[in-house]
């Protein structure tokens, strides 16, 4: 009976080896790839029109939206120095995040600003989750005072004040509520930390708060419908994917390199990349801790563990009565919120994984930009430090030489693509094309 | 007589020699005992693997709790399983006489035991759906991989569990 025990899994620990090792093989100059290993790239593989619509947000497609949320997006009005704007921080140039360690709106903030292109995809936003949908993310930074700084009423007057932007307004969501008394619609109100305009907002009634609020939230819905139409194109590894499906000889041998496909093979073997970087973005959507150290040591960021809490109390969250989503039974579904993981040891200090689609174009990495560089990236799990008394997922013995990092990060690269939307959506409204 | 009490010394001495290492073979075998519920246990569930992939039929597997006491099957409601959504499976629990386990207490863990990591959701059992059948609720795979689904069932002052190990392939 002993030695059966042992013999089992060293059996199948045997086997699962051949079945890594195995499935490489070069024929003729091309790599043929095991039927095992063609189905999880094609689990990789971008595909036209494959992104899901957020029915929480029933102008997400809508071309005024999306037109009414460009304006938005790069009009520095919104935002208590009259200077920041969405694209302050996501930057087009810059694939729309900023180069930054940590985000720099009116204040230096605490963590690195992601890229926005794909974003769509996610379940859930910001790097700890405490948001639920692309909308409601979007109104964060609105009125955070290290970004925009804003508040709600300010937002409401400004859009009540600009004919064009109240004309698309109106076409979307009906007239727009007569807001032009400032008795009772102050100028600077909202339920933030900034004294006056907290109190401002208290002394507000609560119809017109209700007003104010609906108006912020469809801000948010047009911004996020604008987001939604920057979606990565397919990338030379995409590409590459497509002609192997398709058994297209010539495109198998011009899209990837032999270096990039060896690092191919990294990231879906040895490397154990697609542990957590799974599917068409490159992301499992979920939060792992990977035992990055914080950026400022004696202050500990608990990622996930309080966005879970944040999120719960939302009132712009999946159970709101912001959610365009048609309830059932008189109840939103809101599967995602039902079975949240809470307070689990594996939510402390968790941030979301990114996408890793245009990586090497938007550094530096980690959630507080901790890493310059993508080779400091992949050295960190090829030999990861070790954080005591805190939970870590990365223990796996990776153990790449120089050699194999090189071609991991040469693939790596292979995922840059254009961004696929309207080019006129990647700069600001009404100006010249970037050179 | 205190030859013969040497001797039996001497011979005392030499069966605890010549013994000790069957003493210590059993003492070994006795470790190993304690350990063969989980390694019999373990040996028996790494035969329940599902595989995801295109089923065009009801996928199940069944396993024995660990102490023995119940047959629980598990059944995905899902073909094929999906990743990236939340989904239900069913457990049917019987008894070792066969007879269904009614209205017991069925707590849901599980996850990536390779990765420390749990499931991405928190997957429970409110309904009984009657003969011996659970729902299991929010149930939620994040990537292709190898997951375990535990289930501690609690029927009055009865504790036992099942682990099954299913490996989510491409």
């Amino acid at each position: 009976m002993k030695p059966s025990f042992f013999l089992i899994p060293s059996g199948l620990i045997l086997l699962t080896s051949v079945l890594v090792i195995q499935p490489f093989t070069n024929s003729g100059g091309v790599v043929k790839w095991s039927d095992q290993h063609l189905a999880i790239l094609k689990t990789l593989w971008i595909r036209e029109n494959q992104s899901e619509k957020d029915s929480s947000n029933a102008v997400v497609d809508n071309p005024v939206a999306i037109s009414l949320g460009h304006k938005i997006f790069f009009d520095t009005r919104f935002s208590a120095s009259g200077k920041i704007s969405c694209a302050s921080c996501h930057q087009p140039e810059h694939f729309f995040s900023d180069g930054l360690d940590t985000g720099e709106g009116l204040k230096k903030g605490r963590r690195n600003t992601p890229s926005i292109v794909g974003a769509s995809h996610n379940t859930w936003f910001f790097h700890d989750g405490r948001n639920d949908s692309l909308w409601s993310q979007a109104l964060g930074p609105l009125e955070n005072p290290l970004e925009h700084g804003g508040n709600r009423n300010q937002f409401a007057h400004i859009i009540f004040a600009d004919q064009i932007l109240r004309k698309q307004y109106e076409l979307l969501f009906g007239p727009l509520p007569d807001i032009s008394n400032k008795k009772r619609f102050p100028k600077q109100a909202a339920p933030v930390k900034n004294k006056d305009v907290n109190k401002a907002w208290k002394a507000m009634a609560k119809d017109d708060q209700k007003l104010i609020t609906d108006i912020f939230v469809n801000i948010g819905k047009v911004i996020a419908a604008y987001e939604t139409q920057l979606q990565p194109a397919p990338s030379r590894f995409d590409n590459y994917v497509k002609a192997l499906l398709e058994n297209n000889i010539n495109d198998i041998k011009n899209n990837l390199s032999d270096s990039e496909i060896k690092g191919l093979q990294i990231f879906i073997g040895k490397g154990k990349c697609t542990t957590c970087h799974s599917g068409a973005m490159f992301t499992d959507k979920g939060f792992h801790n990977i035992s990055v150290q914080p950026r400022i040591p004696e202050k500990y960021d608990w990622g996930r563990y309080t966005g879970a809490q944040q999120v719960i109390k939302s009132p712009f969250n999946c159970r709101g009565e912001y959610n365009d989503t048609p309830a059932v039974n008189g109840v939103n579904q809101c599967d995602e919120l039902k079975y949240i993981v809470m307070g689990r040891h594996e939510t402390f200090g968790s941030m979301k994984t990114p996408s890793l689609r245009n990586v090497s174009r938007t550094a530096p990495y980690m959630h507080a930009g901790q890493y310059k560089t993508l080779r400091e990236v992949l050295k960190h799990y090829n030999d990861p430090p070790h954080l005591t008394n805190r939970q870590s997922e990365l223990f796996l013995d990776i153990d790449l030489n120089e050699n194999e990092l090189n071609q991991l990060e040469e693939f790596l690269r292979a995922l840059n693509s254009p961004i696929a939307a309207d080019p006129t959506l990647l700069i600001k409204p009404n100006s010249d094309p970037i050179k | 007589m205190k030859d013969n009490n040497n001797k039996i010394s001497t011979t005392l001495l030499l069966a605890i020699l010549i013994n000790f290492p069957a003493i210590a073979i059993e003492s070994r075998e006795q470790q190993l005992e304690n350990k063969s519920t989980t390694l019999t246990f373990e040996a028996f569930t790494a035969e329940n693997i599902l595989v995801k992939g295109n089923f065009s039929e009801s996928y199940a597997t069944t396993a024995l709790s660990a102490d023995k006491k119940y047959r629980v099957s598990l059944h995905s409601n899902n073909f094929p399983i999906p990743t990236q959504k939340i989904h239900t499976w069913t457990a049917r629990i019987e008894h070792a006489n066969g007879k269904p386990l009614e209205n017991a207490k069925i707590y849901i863990h599980g996850g990536m035991p390779e990765h420390r990591h749990g499931f991405p959701v928190t997957p429970r059992v409110r309904k009984y759906l009657g003969d011996g059948k659970y729902l299991i609720e929010g149930v939620k795979f994040s990537m292709i991989g190898d997951w375990e689904i535990r289930l501690n069932i609690k029927e009055k002052n009865v504790r036992d569990r099942a682990i099954f190990k299913i490996k989510i392939a491409p």
